[in-house]
Formats: C-alpha cells, structure tokens, sequence
C-alpha cells in the first residue's frame, strides 16, 4: 500500500515542481468574437458569484427572455443557469456570458448581426472550452479523434437550448441517435446483430465504454478506477486473478475472442463456432506461438468436441484446474 | 448534521420537487410509467437470450431535472433524476445527481441487467439426438450501485469518495466431466464485488490531478449439485465394460480477491504552449480460493488407470497479480489549434499462481479388478506471466485549417510476454510456455472537411508486426474508413454514408492467417415539414477469415473458414403535430454466413398528450428471428400502455 501511494506522489511531485516554480495566474479564456462589440467573459462553474447579477444591467434594457422566452424557460433545468435563475426569469449577463454583451443587439431591435452566436469549430471551441478546455489523464481532446476532426465541434453534439430532454450533459439526442450519425456501422451492430449489449436502454451507452471527448488509446477507451479495460466494470468476475489463467486473457484481452458491439455467434463470441474460435490458436503447427495441440479424442466431427466450453467450462481462468474443467 | 436530519433532507429533495410543481414555479418532469404485455411464439431461450423484455409494470422513463428551486431549498441548487425501463425491462437504471455551486456534487447510479442464456445449440454435447437448449444456462441478474460525492467542487482541493457495490446472482446450470462421463450438475452463483475509493483532485495556478486510492473485494461463491435425473451421464455406452454412473456430485468454490489500488495523474501547463500530463496506476491483486469437492458413484480414471466408487478433493490456491502503468505525455501548441503530440506509455503486469490439490479416489481398483484401496493423489502447482507493454507515440494534428482538419500520429509497442506454466501441460506438451515478443508500428493518418453543409472525413490506419504472439495475431493490418455526409439548412435533407475496409494478414509458414472485413453503411433523413421526418438505411457486413490448423482426430492440417454476409435495411417515420406523435420504423437484417439468420423488428409507438399535463403512450414492438437450424427461431410481439405526465 506504502509503495502505491508512494509512487503517485513521486509522481505529482516530480511533474508538479517545475510547473508550480512558474506560479503565473491562470490565462484568461479567449473572449468570443463578438463582431461590433467588447463581450462580457465568460461565466465559470469555478465562480459563480463573479458573473455579473442581474442587478447590474442597465435597467432600461428588456430582458432576453422577452423575445426568447423559450430558450429562457428551458434555462431552469440546464446547468449553466444554476442559482441564477430567479423567479423563472433568465438574468440578461447569464445570456452575455456565451453571446457577448447583447446592448447593441437589444438596441438594433433584435439584429442578428450585432450578436455573437457561437457555431462552428472555432466558434464553439472558443466559447465552451473558455471554461471546459479540460486535458488531463482521463479527457484529452488532443488525443481524440473528435476534437481533430473538422466535422465535430462541441455542439455536434450538445445542444446548449435544446437539448434532448432525457439525455443528460445537453447532449442534442440520445446517445445512440446521435453517435448514429457517423459511427452508423457500429450502432447498426448494436441495432441488428443478435447477440449485443442492450444500447440505449437500462443505463448503458456508447459513453459506458468509450471517452467521446477523447482519450488516449486506441479506441478512446475508459478505463476501471484501477485502470483496466471498461468491461472489467460489469464483469468483476472475469478480472482474476486466476492461478491458471488462460493465455488468452494472459497475453490479450477481452477482444482476442468476443466482438463487443455486437455479434451474429452466441456469447458475442467472432467465430459461429466454440471450437472454430479455439483451435485457430490451439493449432501450434509452427511451434511459435502461444496455444497448445488439443489431443486426438477432440474429434471435432461430434457435436460434443464442436463446444469446446462444454468441458472447458472455466475458459477465462480456473484456481483448481490446469486444464479449465472446472 | 445528525444522521436522521441528512436523511430526511435528501429524501425531502425528489419529494420537494415534485410538491414544488403545485407551486408558482414548476420544475418539469416527465414521467411515463405503465404495462407491457408480451406475446411469444417458438423458442423461449433464444428470445430471452436475446431480448427477454417480458410482460409486467414498468417505468419506461422518467427524468427530472431543474437547477432552479426558488431558495425553496438550500441543499442543492441542481437536481437531476433519470429512470429508465425500472420493473420488468431486462436492463434498468436510475441516475441521480444532486450539487451544490462550491459545496458538493453528489452522484448516484443504480444499473440492473438480467443474463440469461439457455440457446439451443450452443456447448450443446446432445444437439444430434434432437435434446435441446444446451446444458449450459444461466438466469442471472447483475445489479450495480455507484455513489460518488466531490466536496467543494472547483475549489483548490477536491476531496472525493466514493463506493460501487456490483452483485451478480442467480441460478444456472453446467456440465462437469469426471470419472470418464460428463454429468450436468445444477449451479447457484452468488458473486459479490465491493469497491471504495477516495481522494482528491486538485488545481493550483496552473497544475492540476488526481490522486485516488481504492480498495475492492471480491467475494464469490458457487455451489453445484447433480441435476436431477442426471446420474447415468451424457455418455452412453461403457468404460472398459463398466457402466460409469454418479449417485451424487457436490462441489462449492469460494473466491475471495482483495485488490488495493492506487490511480494519479497530473496536468502541468509549464508554459503557455507547452502542457504536461503525467499518469501512474498500480493495482495488486491477491485472491485465495477454496474448493471442496466430493462424489459418489462408479467412475473410472486413466490418469490412476483404476476404477473408483467416489472422490472426495479439496483445492487451495492464492494467485496474485500485480499491474502498474506509468507514462507521460507531452501537448505543443505549435500555433493556434495546432499542436504536437508525444507519449510514452510502459505497462508491466506480474501474475503469480500456486494451487494445492488434494484429491483422494475411494475404493479404487485397477482395471484388472485388484486393489481395492483408497488413492491420494497431490497436485501442486505454481505459474506465472509476466508481460510488459511499452508505447512510444508521436504525432500532430491542426485543426485550424477550416474547412479542413488533419491528424497524424506513429506509434510503436513493444510487447514482452513470459509464460511458466507448471503442470499446465494441457495433455499434449508444448506452446504453453516461453517468451514471446512482439513490436508493432502503427502509422494513423485521419483529414476531414466540412463546409456549407458538406462533410467528408478519411482515416487510415496501418499496422505492421515483427512477430505474432497468438496465431490469430497479425503480421500487417490495413483499415481505411470513409465517411460523408451532406445535409441542406434547417434539416430539411440529410444524408451520410460510412465504409470501411479492414484487412489483416500473416503470411507465416504453417499460419496463412487472412482475414478481410468490409462495411458500408447509408442512410437518407427527410423532413418536408418541421412536423414529418422520413429516415431510411441500407447496411452491409461482410467478413471473411481463413487460417489453417491442425484436426485433433488425424493430424492433417485443415482450414478454418469464418463468413458473414449481412444486410440491414431500415426505414422509419415520425409525425409530430399538437397533442400527437407517431414514430414508426421497420428493420430487416438478413446474414448469409457461417451462421445464416434473418431478424426482423418492427416498431411503432404513439403519444397522445391530454389538455394539459397528461398523456398516453402505446408500443407496438415486433421481434422474429429465424435460423437455419430453426431450433431458435421465435416471434414475439411486445404491446405497451403507459400514463404520461408532464407538468
């Protein structure tokens, strides 16, 4: 236990120090470019408090709510307006802190031209990663293929005034309905094959097990709070340790033998067969290569020797048995 | 705060809600709760294996979310519950969160899933005599918890703890081969994993991390008994002219694994452009295992080359696996949206294993009919991995170049693989043991644009390998994926297309590993009025892998053929209009390959919103499933009603 904590310490410690020697005050969030007029910065989760009340607006100026009353009613369930709403009204700064200082837009009637609206990569970047730039071991955008890519910005996939209203994080749909739109041949697996995780319903989503705002490592993958592959999450009695652990497992992973988006063989399994699946590696005709010969009793014409697991019943690892049986 | 206080207050939260909407201020809810009906015909296995949403009460969903109460409560001034298919669905949930600005953020999830298996042909020794499902079944339910509270969120420290509690239990049934015939035992499974973690996040000018320390215990059981009317096996015929038959069989397997670990990360922006992000993970496991075993019958065993009339066994094994990963990565800005990227990443994991096996045969006597006398026997054995993985990555990616963006990395693995199996020689000696090692070069290249409405992205990815460590492993591997996507403003068109090719190969004497997957998927959304939405799909899914092996029964060397050949069309269409909504869709999924089955599913659900808040809800869902074999095929038709309310 001593040496674990030891380590992260070491760890925070080394990468720490020089870049607390540099002791300079967080940057201030790039301002969004409003076009005619200086904008108000940004609201932060850190500070609440620092956002200008609604007391402080020029009190001639109507409220924004006036001409947007719907994007001001759906405010009360979204998280930027928290502790900021108040008697159903949306306070005018609340709307500046996004759109920029809206005196010029209220004054020229409502002209979209005197508005900032953020859209687009740069648009929508600037503006949310004012307070969400997050990077760190669990999120790192630069790793992830999403915020590389030309076609998704923030809000591809969160909608700030309308999100959907069962999926939380304001994301624009569902998750699988919105994942759909360009990942469309893996939500068609979860969709048709057979045998698949239950998508969509009962808590589990594309987000169980993949990072969408970017991760490093293939896949954009979570991880477990230990550290291993997400399945392990749900499936605790596959971690082991396991006196004799299949080597499989030992040297691969989960996806040495299961499809998990989805599969057409049973137990999400990439071969139709049990025994297909196993004698590709117990095949060891080179003799360079993990996996053993099964003996010659496995007569793989009969139906008993085509399911290997029906004798192997603890193929993911066994405390007592060599030999997996049981 | 007293503990009945803290209580009180948090169960007052969803009640104080919910009263708050006979209020001036409403917070929205929406609530769907009602009954599904369920009609099946053909096989029931393969349905619940497959879907098993079955007939009874339901919360289909429910979600209440509001981050204004009015001062009504000083506890939170965010509130969010999500519920989904709570009562009968075969997979359930309930989220809660619950915060306060600079105070706390306190999460909750609850999750349920049913797994259940019992397929016809699936480790099915009895499938040509006609006998079906197969004896390996299971009807299980997992049921997870997670609770986690941050205190003062988005200050300097962060203090976190949090617990997971996830069981999984349930009854199931197994095959278990001794004395030269394979018996079906009954099974009970009572797993239990508990997990507690705390720590802190942290942020000083410009560093931040993590730090968590956990712990979790595992705890499983697993009692197994001779299923009734099992005693004469699944082996007909002799033994050396002797019948072997059990009169009872018992077995109970305890597992207890304690896993310590500890995971830490730091965020280090050391000068404007430069940001440094190291982490650290290390996990020991150590799990003991207990056996007991005894049966009763007449049996025999070549490895003593004796007849016997019961056994008894009791095993104790410990196993250990100790894993850390450390690495660090670096993040230059090059200019604005353009950055430089280099990781390097080094994982070593250790697992040790010993086991003391005590088995005593009873009353055992060779096969010439002598030596009537009890046999002992004393395995004891010991194995081990070890395995390192070290990943060195650098890259690029610019994403200011609108309408374009660009990212390239390469990358290098280096995997080192020990294996000592001792007495693991799995009856034919050898590649069970050695070291193995492997070095992979990944080149990923990815470019997309997107303008006016038009979207177009290209990723390539190439793998080279020096050495397999399984058969099954590559030697080059090649994946190239498409997308493209136009869509006109206001939503009225849009359209998108996916493909994607992936080969792999390994060209290795005595291998001939070739493996080609190929995907392409479309899919058209129309919407001549906001009110109207027409959407259609087409999909395909081929696969094909060949690798040669070794037949068991005569050594000749054959080849293992995997085919897929799958389509998917899909079509739907939703009408919103007023108090009323449709949304109905129609699906058909043909594969042609080793396993050949069609699946089509229809679904149409309606809504009719009352003056006011409330409303029904009617489901029309339609699932068959037809093999080729058509031991599995099902049709099941699921109806459900279900009572809005809105406010």
């Amino acid at each position: 236990m001593r040496s674990h904590l030891i380590g992260a310490l070491a760890l925070v410690v080394l990468l720490g120090i020089p870049a607390l020697a540099q002791q300079k005050p967080p940057e201030k969030p790039p301002e969004p470019p409003a076009p005619s007029t200086q904008p108000t910065p940004p609201a932060t989760s850190t500070a609440p408090e620092a956002t200008p009340a609604a007391a402080a607006e020029p009190a001639a100026l109507p409220a924004c709510g006036d001409c947007h009353a719907d994007q001001a009613k759906a405010f009360a369930a979204n998280a930027h307006a928290r502790g900021q709403v108040k008697k159903g009204e949306v306070a005018n700064a609340l709307c500046e802190s996004c759109h920029g200082d809206g005196k010029a837009h209220i004054e020229g009637g409502g002209d979209k031209e005197k508005i900032f609206k953020p859209v687009g990569l740069l648009g929508s970047n600037k503006t949310c990663l004012s307070c969400h730039g997050v990077s760190n071991d669990r999120i790192s955008r630069h790793a992830g293929i999403h915020a590389n890519s030309a076609a998704v910005n923030c809000l591809t996939c969160h909608s700030i005034h309308s999100s959907e209203w069962h999926a939380p994080h304001l994301l624009a749909k569902k998750q699988l309905a919105l994942c759909d739109r360009c990942h469309m041949t893996q939500v068609s697996s979860f969709r048709n094959l057979p045998y698949a995780h239950k998508l969509g319903r009962g808590g589990m989503e594309c987000a169980s097990c993949h990072e969408p705002h970017g991760r490093p490592g293939a896949g954009s993958l979570r991880t477990t709070s230990a550290g291993e592959l997400p399945c392990l999450n749900c499936h605790a009695d596959k971690r082991g340790p396991f006196v004799f652990q299949h080597g499989a497992i030992a040297a691969g992973d989960c996806m040495t033998c299961h499809e998990p988006h989805g599969s057409s063989n049973p137990r999400r399994l990439k071969r139709a067969t049990v025994a297909q699946l196993c004698i590709e590696c117990h095949s060891p005709i080179s003799g360079t290569t993990l996996g053993s010969q099964p003996p010659s009793f496995h007569n793989l014409s009969l139906p008993r020797y085509q399911n290997c697991t029906t004798c192997h019943v603890a193929i993911h690892g066994s405390n007592r048995d060599p030999q997996l049986l049981k | 705060m007293n503990i009945k206080r803290f209580v009180a207050n948090w169960l007052s939260l969803p009640i104080l809600a919910i009263a708050m909407t006979a209020q001036a201020q409403v917070v929205p809810f929406d609530l769907e709760i009602g009954y599904r009906w369920l009609n099946l015909k053909g096989d029931q296995g393969m349905y619940r294996t497959q879907i098993n949403e079955r007939s009874g009460l339901l919360i289909r969903s429910f979600t209440l979310a509001t981050s204004d109460f009015e001062g009504h409560t000083t506890l939170a001034d965010r509130f969010r519950i999500d519920i989904s298919d709570l009562g009968s669905g075969p997979a359930q949930s309930l989220r809660m969160e619950a915060s306060r600005s600079g105070a706390y953020k306190l999460r909750f999830a609850y999750r349920s899933a049913d797994a259940f298996s019992a397929l016809p042909a699936f480790a099915n020794p009895l499938l040509s005599q006609g006998i079906v499902p197969g004896q390996h079944t299971e009807d299980r339910r997992r049921r997870m918890f997670d609770i986690d509270l941050d205190l003062l969120p988005d200050r300097a420290i962060t203090p976190f703890v949090g617990f997971t509690r996830n069981d999984n239990q349930g009854p199931g049934q197994t095959t278990y081969h001794i004395g030269q015939d394979e018996f079906v035992l009954a099974q009970n499974l009572h797993e239990r994993d508990r997990e507690i973690r705390a720590g802190a996040s942290f942020h000083f000018a410009s560093v931040s991390g993590q730090i968590t320390q956990g712990w979790r215990s595992f705890r499983g059981t697993e009692s197994l008994t001779l299923a009734s009317g099992a005693g004469n096996g699944n082996e007909p015929g002799t033994v050396l002219g002797q019948p072997v038959t059990a009169t009872s069989i018992t077995r109970t397997d305890q597992t207890h694994v304690d896993t310590p670990f500890t995971n830490a990360f730091v965020s280090a922006q050391v000068s404007k452009r430069i940001r440094l992000i190291g982490n650290y993970v290390r996990l020991s496991a150590d799990s003991n295992g207990s056996e007991s075993e005894s049966a009763a019958g007449s049996f025999a065993s070549f490895a003593i080359g004796r007849f016997y009339t019961g056994l008894t066994e009791s095993a104790a094994s410990n196993a250990k696996n100790k894993t850390w990963r450390g690495g660090g990565r670096a993040e230059v800005a090059l200019a604005e949206h353009v950055d430089f990227l280099a990781g390097y990443q080094s994982e070593h994991r250790e697992l040790d294993g010993a086991a003391l096996i005590n088995t005593v045969f009873l009353q055992g006597i060779t096969f010439a009919g002598f030596d009537r006398k009890d046999i002992a026997t004393i395995l004891n054995a010991r194995n081990s991995v070890d395995r390192d993985e070290n990943v060195l990555s650098a890259g690029i990616s610019a994403r200011s170049i609108e309408p374009f963006a660009f990212r390239m990395e390469v990358r290098e693995a280096k995997q080192d693989v020990n294996v000592s199996p001792d007495l693991a020689e799995i009856v034919v000696p050898g590649s069970q043991s050695g070291d193995f090692a492997r070095r992979i070069h990944t080149l990923d290249v990815n470019g997309s644009y997107n303008h006016a409405g038009l979207m177009f992205g290209a990723s390539l990815r190439r793998d080279s390998a020096d050495e397999p460590v399984f058969r099954t492993d590559f030697l080059d591997r090649n994946r190239l994926r498409v997308r493209a996507g136009w869509s006109t403003p206001k939503k009225l068109f849009r359209t998108g297309v996916t493909a994607e090719r992936t080969t792999q190969s390994n060209d290795r004497t005595g291998i001939g590993y070739d493996s080609k997957l190929r995907q392409y998927s479309g899919e058209v959304e129309l919407s001549p009025i906001e009110a109207l939405h027409f959407r259609g799909s087409l999909s395909q899914f081929r696969a094909n892998s060949n690798i040669s092996f070794r037949v068991p029964q005569n050594f000749n060397i054959g080849e293992s053929i995997q085919q897929e050949d799958g389509n998917a069309r899909e079509g739907g269409v939703s009408y919103l209009k007023g108090p009323f909504s449709i949304d109905a869709s129609v699906s058909r999924f043909r594969n042609r390959g080793t396993l050949p089955f069609n699946i089509d599913r229809n679904k149409v659900r309606a809504t009719w919103d009352f003056k006011g808040k409330t409303g029904i809800a009617a489901e029309y869902d339609r699932d068959q499933y037809e093999e080729n074999a058509s031991l599995g095929n099902y049709e099941a038709s699921r109806f459900g009603l279900y009572f809005r309310w809105r406010p």
